[in-house]
């Protein structure tokens, strides 16, 4: 609660600052509002407690996803700095906007109530479509801005009649009754049934899995790259953070029925994704590509359902997170010096003249692909592992498989920056930036090497 | 309120979900296929308000008022998405000047 | 009462209606000149195309009063239980109309709200 309220007057104070066109206290104040936030939020940990008339709870689940959204927004803000450096209007607001963003995250992540639950992706989504098209004059960021509309509101849309069926059959929206309407009923009627398919179309549709992932690559390609960094990260987590929170308390007893939709949804959203990212010629198409596969792996942790996914959940979002930051702030830096070519091409050679950028890539690179020393390989194996304890043999196998086809396209940016000739010039890494990046990728490693620590949190 | 409750209750459930319902595919289907960007905002409203529709009979039909409760608060968010959406329209119109997406195919791949 | 009343009642509107219409329309003389192609009492005759775009001005006017005017859907739930709850309600309802408050002075302060 005291976090949320923090975040908002942050936001808000952040706004009025735009007004006063002071830039110099801009990235100061956003940083100050979430560690503040952050410190608020952690102080919650072991002190379970809900507001909002039991609307909402904080438990250590909430305020773990809390505060690694809080954490991968920081990163975000810190590379806004040279992001946004020659650009004179509106960056406050981009910043207040990120952080009305985080709040709207917040209310997913600890929602015990459906009402709270459409509240909290509204305000995350609706933030996010001003952001998509923060670039005004480019035209490819304009359209961007309105295809995530366009589906942001269809999913809502039909996340909302989904919610509605439930209702309907359960006549309550607090999460603890709908499961007892569940385990007290025998007969289900139909409409709860269409409801549960309706809820997990629409979040199917904003964490971006297949069948339902077509608008992923074209808003992410379109709008400006720190958004899309942004847009990855945060609203990766809370999706999934809300995901696993509704249907491992809500709909866990009828589990029956929902996992075989998830089980194919699993299986098509790991082919599609890693096979198109094959065929990409750009790093951010191909960035999103890979987004999407992650999707599909993190829906194993959720159609798993046992007492390690919610660990894993947490770990591997938070290694996604830390891994993709790095990936974008490094391509950000190589697509300005090569007059906005964001082409695999583009990172032909980078090593030899930028060691320090090509190794933070490369580390990202390597914990997307989930090799050992990174974060990436224990986020996989935990979730794995989840999905073994719960009798998926066959899909793990093929989640395997599909992560050994996705190495294949991680390294071929690899190959290109270190093994390929190509005209590299010195790039300057600014300072703030630089230190965004190297935390991030130090955090990978750190997170690889001592895997204990975070797992055993939840 | 018993009285409007009970007169709501005299008509059986299932009229007032084929009603919403249709109204929502008509939505869904306006979305789909209609070429105008507003025709598909207005869509996506006929959608927002057929939920709304829905809501306030199952919560008549269960004498819960937080159904209605939620109703509120559907109305003003898609107030708010409307105003973005309308924004954004406004700014590619400006610059593209038209608000046809078929125009919409520069991210392809 | 059964329905076949209404039934009748509405076709009997309708016929009416279009019967109305349709004699007049049938028994009427029609010859043109100029001045019935007036408008009628409306001020002086339009000068150039009719379909003038609008300002743009009015966009931000409709989608600021857009915001504001739907938020008035909390105040009625909050009338209604105001004297159950008493002095805790008011407080909150404070609190929501001072949020809104800052909204409005920053879209004012932004000069979302001068005529430009």
């Amino acid at each position: 609660m005291a976090a949320l309220i923090s975040i908002a007057v942050f936001g808000i104070a952040l706004l009025y600052i735009e007004l006063t066109n002071s830039k110099k206290i801009q990235l100061p104040l956003a940083v100050v509002g979430l560690l503040v936030t952050l410190g608020l939020t952690v102080m919650q940990w072991n002190h379970p407690s809900s507001s909002f008339n039991n609307m909402a709870v904080t438990d250590n689940y909430s305020v773990a996803f809390n505060a690694s959204i809080l954490l991968s927004t920081m990163f975000v803000v810190l590379l806004s700095a040279y992001y946004y450096e020659d650009v004179k209007q509106h960056v406050a607001e981009i910043m207040a906007l990120m952080l009305f963003t985080v709040f709207g995250a917040f209310l997913i992540t600890s929602f015990s109530n459906m009402i709270m639950l459409f509240l909290g992706i509204e305000t995350l989504s609706i933030p996010l479509y001003v952001l998509a098209g923060s670039k005004k004059f480019s035209l490819r960021s304009n359209e961007a801005s309105f295809k995530y509309f366009l589906m942001g509101a269809f999913a809502s849309a039909i996340l909302l009649l989904g919610i509605t069926l439930v209702y309907g059959a359960s006549a309550t929206f607090q999460l603890s009754a709908i499961s007892d309407y569940v385990n007290n009923t025998k007969q289900l009627p139909g409409i709860f049934y269409m409801g549960i398919i309706l809820i997990l179309v629409g979040f199917s549709f904003k964490v971006a899995a297949a069948p339902f992932h077509f608008w992923t690559p074209d808003v992410y390609e379109g709008s400006p790259t720190l958004i899309t960094a942004f847009m990855a990260t945060v609203v990766k987590i809370a999706g999934f953070a809300a995901f696993y929170r509704l249907f491992s308390s809500a709909f866990s007893s009828i589990a029956t029925f929902w996992e075989p939709l998830l089980w194919g949804m699993i299986i098509l959203t790991l082919l599609i994704s890693n096979f198109a990212a094959l065929l990409q010629k750009g790093v951010k198409r191909l960035l999103a590509y890979s987004s999407i596969s992650h999707a599909g792996f993190l829906l194993l942790g959720i159609i798993a359902l046992n007492k390690l996914s919610a660990g894993g959940i947490f770990y591997y979002t938070l290694a996604y997170s830390l891994a993709t930051i790095p990936a974008f702030g490094v391509l950000i830096l190589v697509k300005n010096h090569r007059n906005s070519d964001d082409s695999i091409d583009a990172f032909n050679g980078l090593a030899k003249k930028n060691p320090l950028l090509a190794i933070v890539m490369s580390v990202a690179l390597l914990s997307m692909a989930g090799i050992p020393i990174t974060a990436g390989f224990f986020a996989k194996y935990y979730i794995f592992v989840a999905a073994i304890d719960s009798g998926y043999i066959l899909l793990t196998i093929f989640a395997v498989l599909a992560a050994v086809l996705g190495v294949f396209y991680y390294f071929r940016l690899l190959n290109a920056m270190f093994l390929k000739e190509g005209e590299a010039e010195k790039i300057k890494i600014p300072v703030v930036f630089g230190i965004s990046l190297l935390i991030t990728t130090i955090l990978t490693l750190a997170m690889g090497v001592f895997p204990d620590y975070i797992i055993k949190l939840l | 309120m018993g009285q409007i409750t009970s007169a709501i209750q005299l008509i059986p459930i299932e009229h007032y979900m084929i009603l919403c319902l249709t109204l929502f595919s008509i939505g869904v289907m306006g979305v789909l296929f209609r070429r105008n960007a507003i025709v598909i905002l207005m869509c996506i409203e006929l959608m927002l308000n057929s939920v709304n529709l829905l809501l306030a009979a199952f919560s008549a039909y269960h004498a819960d008022a937080g159904g209605q409760i939620f109703v509120f608060f559907i109305m003003v968010v898609a107030a708010a998405e409307v105003a973005v959406g309308l924004s954004i329209l406004v700014m590619m119109k400006r610059n593209n000047n038209s608000v046809d997406i078929n125009l919409l195919s520069r991210l392809k791949g | 009462m059964g329905s076949i009343s209404i039934i009748l009642l509405m076709a009997c509107g309708i016929i009416f209606a279009v019967a109305a219409i349709a004699i007049g329309r049938k028994l009427s003389m029609k010859r043109f000149n100029p001045t019935k192609g007036e408008a009628y009492e409306c001020g002086i005759q339009t000068e150039g195309d009719t379909w003038v775009q609008l300002h743009i001005g009015y966009y931000l006017f409709a989608l600021v009063f857009l915001l504001f005017d739907v938020e008035i859907a909390f105040v009625y739930p909050w009338a209604v239980v105001f004297k159950e709850i008493g002095m805790v309600a008011f407080v909150e309802i404070v609190m929501f109309v001072l949020v809104l408050f800052l909204g409005l002075l920053y879209a004012y302060k932004k000069k979302a709200l001068t005529w430009m």
